[in-house]
């Protein structure tokens, strides 16, 4: 830790608050004189601590076992992947170059010649061969799924790989190289572990080649990262990169306001997102995400919930009985899309914009469910069948959104006015994704799809090998799907690869295995009177598949003039000072009471 | 030798409640649905076999009286396993986690309890005037104040409106401290929020409790024949009135030491701040079985070592309950 930057300022210069603001406007006027010459000078300088606040916290660096988002997001940083998504979300060469083969089957990688890892190491083409091999081998994490389609990799020199992909080559390759849970790792380190040794690594210190070196976690505080000087393609501005761990968003929110963190980078309510707007230093953003929060029926043959929901004509009059414009306006404020197609805007060119729509109409919802057989001649207020079946469902929501309760009492009155029944009902993750696997007991739960950018396995969780390995959430099975699922992995040209995909969305609207509720927005909130230089993709400001902003963020002003100005309330004596003045006076005003009292006597 | 049989007949049934409780811990989150490595598969790039290999590596897999055989052999040797989430030891995380708790919360026990005393004395003491009715509404309206609110309410107005503390968090981060004090004045100004929530929120309690305990002692007849003996009405209070008014309120202080160090888990979300309760709530979520084992077992012993100071105290304080 550098000790000189954070030396505290406070003990020996701090400014009244009077002081303050004589001084902050004249020194508002000298950065402004000061900005021309900065631009004109154009590096930045180096230096500042971005502080990130985050609720979940990391739960390994281990690439292999981890399965927390913000994990990906540390490891993009003290890692280096052979690719990296452009801000279009296009796939470039990162770690080097590539050259493709004229047929797709070869790709030649050259590796950036003074690339290292943090130890000192060189990082060489055996390193990359490695990762490949070792998860070739292994089978291990989801590495397993990014070298599936690779055959083979050879090493000419220190710095080229080849690398060989099997027969017949399938679409959407550039992917497997650009996600942060795959990096390059170093053989040295690795090698020397088996495989069950594997599945219990810490991995930290984590051994990196990327832009940030592993500094120091505090679990349940804080993890940190300095920048590596030494990164082959020049160091970031920023010294350090801290992930501050909230347990609270309201509190992060205050943090945010007062200045002890300097972005939120994804979640933030909708609610707060409006509170926020007043603050002249904050500014809020939202972008698009490949999240998409689904009602999700239990569509599987074999499993034990309410079979009424095999039946598609019901799935569609749930369909029709939702206006989910209607709360994407209430509850969340307009911050979401609505959905249409199960796949979200974010996939650009694969999502596609002229799916039929179902219209909110309680009267067509009504009809399907008399098509389907399901009546309610004694007024119950409940629709059955001949055999007997009841349209009352138990519908469980994932306790961690709040928000969605109060949608889904909503779903529960518009679905009671068709003479459906839901029973909802609060649970934990963990314990619906015990109910859904293997056993398939459950009838319908509110759940959320997070896939990332990879087209391919967004659309495979709705496959019938996706059932069988415990993937799929509603257990839907349907081989006409499998065949274009198929097709299109197999279709290398990009507009025929489009057409399959945008036939598989209108198949599935039709369907309607899982009911896509609305597409999710990254919203993220940021000051901008420390840091500047963020930079705006698909899945926010601040992300793991974003590097553009981890790289080009600077402080907004020279290092000098932010170092003096930057003292804090935290970091001086005062508030102690207050506090212990406070309560002495409490006990001795108690004190003085007493004593008068035992003198009236 | 006396006291010998009397801590016997204390300690034997401590350590059979601690063996109970330790198998009932086991039962309870084995029988929760699902296991820590259940949401791993909700990521559709993790092969399915991960699942039976990451059981395997934990032990997971070996049959519910084995792994309950282990629990305890390890319990014993001070082994509590490696967490599934973090994959650092228990030990390690556990007791950081209960020391941060044991910061927080002891100053507010301590000032919620000297402070809920007196206003309970007092206002027993002076009863039917202005003096009783404020101290009661203020203890009842503390008592019943949500933890979580009054924290949020504390935030805005200190943290962010008057900026004199900061939002959360234990320590200030990237700050090095030139001495030990200026270490303790940054941990201080941390504590300051949550301790006041807490002593606040809990002081409430305390001072009903010795309200009500005092109104009786006051209306016993020792209490009149000390006043016919001509002694003033303070030192009536301090000598007879305060240690016989004490006794149930130590009882309510033996039930809530062992409590609060689980309990202060709203003060402790709210603040950010990094304590066992936290910890546990955490560990719930994610099904990792050897971090709740441990801080629960963490947890039970200092409700049982509490239960026991007590009875102790207890026999010291009323010299009717003999050894």
């Amino acid at each position: 830790m550098s000790t000189k930057r954070y030396i505290r300022t406070g003990e020996t210069f701090r400014l009244s608050d009077t002081q303050m603001k004589i001084l902050y406007p004249l020194i508002l006027c000298l950065l402004v004189l000061l900005a021309p010459i900065n631009v004109q000078g154009q590096a930045f300088a180096d230096g500042g601590t971005l502080k990130v606040g985050i609720i979940t916290e990391p739960d390994t660096l281990n690439p292999y076992v981890t399965v927390t988002i913000q994990s990906f997001a540390v490891l993009s940083l003290v890692y280096d992947t052979l690719g990296k998504y452009d801000t279009d979300m296009k796939v470039v060469p990162w770690l080097g170059s590539w050259d493709i083969s004229a047929d797709g089957s070869t790709w030649t990688f050259h590796l950036a010649k003074n690339a290292m890892w943090s130890d000192g190491t060189p990082l060489t083409s055996a390193d990359v061969k490695f990762t490949y091999d070792f998860a070739i081998q292994n089978k291990i994490g989801t590495a397993a799924y990014y070298v599936s389609s690779v055959k083979s990799v050879e090493t000419p020199d220190d710095s080229t790989v080849v690398l060989t992909r099997k027969t017949p080559l399938t679409a959407g390759f550039e992917q497997t190289l650009a996600y942060p849970a795959f990096p390059v790792i170093p053989k040295h380190v690795w090698e020397k572990l088996s495989t069950d040794q594997i599945l219990k690594f810490e991995n930290v210190p984590a051994v990196g080649s990327g832009p940030f070196v592993f500094n120091e976690w505090k679990r349940g505080e804080y993890l940190s990262l300095k920048a590596n000087a030494n990164y082959w393609k020049g160091r970031p501005h920023l010294d350090e990169v801290v992930f501050r761990i909230f347990k609270s968003f309201d509190t992060m929110l205050a943090a945010l306001k007062t200045g002890e963190i300097d972005v939120i980078p994804a979640d933030v309510p909708a609610l707060t997102a409006g509170t926020l707007a007043g603050d002249p230093n904050i500014k809020v953003i939202s972008s698009p995400d490949y999240y998409t929060r689904i009602f999700t029926p239990n569509d599987n043959i074999n499993g034990t919930g309410n079979r009424a929901l095999l039946d598609a004509r019901v799935r569609r009059a749930f369909q029709y009985a939702m206006d989910r414009d209607f709360l994407a306006q209430t509850i969340h404020l307009g911050l979401v899309d609505p959905a249409v197609s199960f796949i979200p805007p974010a996939y650009g060119i694969w999502h596609n914009p002229n799916v039929k729509p179902y219209p909110f109409n309680l009267t067509i919802a009504a009809q399907l469910l008399e098509q389907a057989g399901y009546t309610d001649p004694k007024n119950t207020g409940v629709r059955s069948n001949k055999e007997g079946l009841r349209l009352e469902f138990n519908y469980w929501v994932n306790n961690r959104w709040p928000e969605e309760m109060r949608a889904a009492s909503q779903v529960q009155q518009w679905f009671s006015q068709v003479g459906i029944k839901l029973n909802v009902q609060a649970m934990d993750a963990d314990t619906i994704t015990a109910y859904n696997y293997p056993v398939w007991k459950y009838d319908i739960y509110f759940w959320g799809w997070r896939v990332g950018p990879d087209i391919s396995k967004r659309l495979w969780v709705l496959t019938t090998e996706a059932v069988t390995s415990e993937w799929s959430a509603s257990g839907w099975s349907n081989s006409a799907y499998d065949d274009l699922w198929n097709q299109q992995l197999n279709t290398l040209d990009q507009t025929k690869r489009q057409a399959i995909i945008w036939q598989m969305q209108d198949f599935i609207q039709q369907e309607s295995p899982e009911i896509p509720f609305y597409h999710m927005k990254t919203v993220a909130a940021y000051r901008i009177d420390k840091f500047a230089g963020y930079v705006s993709m698909t899945e926010g400001i601040l992300s793991e598949v974003n590097i553009w902003s981890w790289m080009g963020l600077h402080l907004v002003t020279p290092a000098v003039v932010t170092e003096t100005t930057m003292p804090t309330a935290t970091s001086d004596n005062t508030p102690w000072i207050v506090a212990a003045v406070a309560i002495i006076v409490a006990i001795a005003a108690l004190g003085y009471a007493t004593m008068r009292r035992r003198k009236a006597e | 030798m006396v006291l010998r049989e009397y801590l016997q007949r204390r300690v034997v049934p401590a350590l059979v409640t601690l063996f109970v409780v330790m198998t009932l811990n086991f039962l309870l989150f084995h029988a929760m649905p699902g296991n820590p490595f259940t949401l791993l598969i909700r990521d559709p790039r993790m092969p399915p076999e991960m699942r039976a290999r990451l059981a395997h590596a934990y032990g997971l897999d070996a049959p519910l009286q084995l792994q309950y055989l282990l629990y305890f052999q390890n319990a014993f040797t001070g082994n509590l396993g490696i967490s599934l989430v973090y994959k650092i030891p228990v030990t390690a995380l556990v007791s950081e986690r209960l020391i941060n708790t044991l910061i927080l919360v002891t100053p507010a026990t301590i000032l919620s309890i000297i402070i809920g005393t007196a206003i309970g004395l007092l206002s027993g003491w002076k009863r039917g005037g202005k003096r009783e009715v404020s101290a009661l509404l203020f203890s009842l309206v503390t008592y019943s104040l949500p933890v979580f609110w009054l924290g949020m309410i504390f935030i805005m107005f200190f943290a962010v409106t008057m900026r004199s503390f900061p939002t959360s968090g234990i320590l200030t981060y990237g700050l090095t401290y030139p001495n030990f004090l200026s270490y303790l004045s940054d941990l201080a100004a941390h504590l300051v929020l949550p301790t006041s929530v807490l002593t606040l929120v809990l002081l409430g309690q305390y001072a009903l409790i010795m309200r009500s305990s005092a109104v009786d002692v006051l209306s016993q007849d020792y209490v009149l024949t000390a006043k016919a003996k001509g002694f003033s009405e303070s030192r009536i209070v301090r000598t007879t009135v305060l240690r016989n008014a004490l006794l149930p309120l130590i009882t309510l202080i033996g039930l809530n030491l062992g409590l609060i160090v689980a309990g202060a888990i709203q003060t402790e979300t709210v603040f950010s701040y990094p304590g066992v309760g936290r910890l546990v709530y955490e560990s719930v979520v994610t099904r990792d079985y050897p971090v709740l084992e441990g801080a629960f077992l963490a947890i039970s012993v200092s409700v049982i070592v509490a239960n026991l100071i007590t009875d102790l105290l207890y026999a010291y304080f009323d010299p009717r309950v003999r050894y």
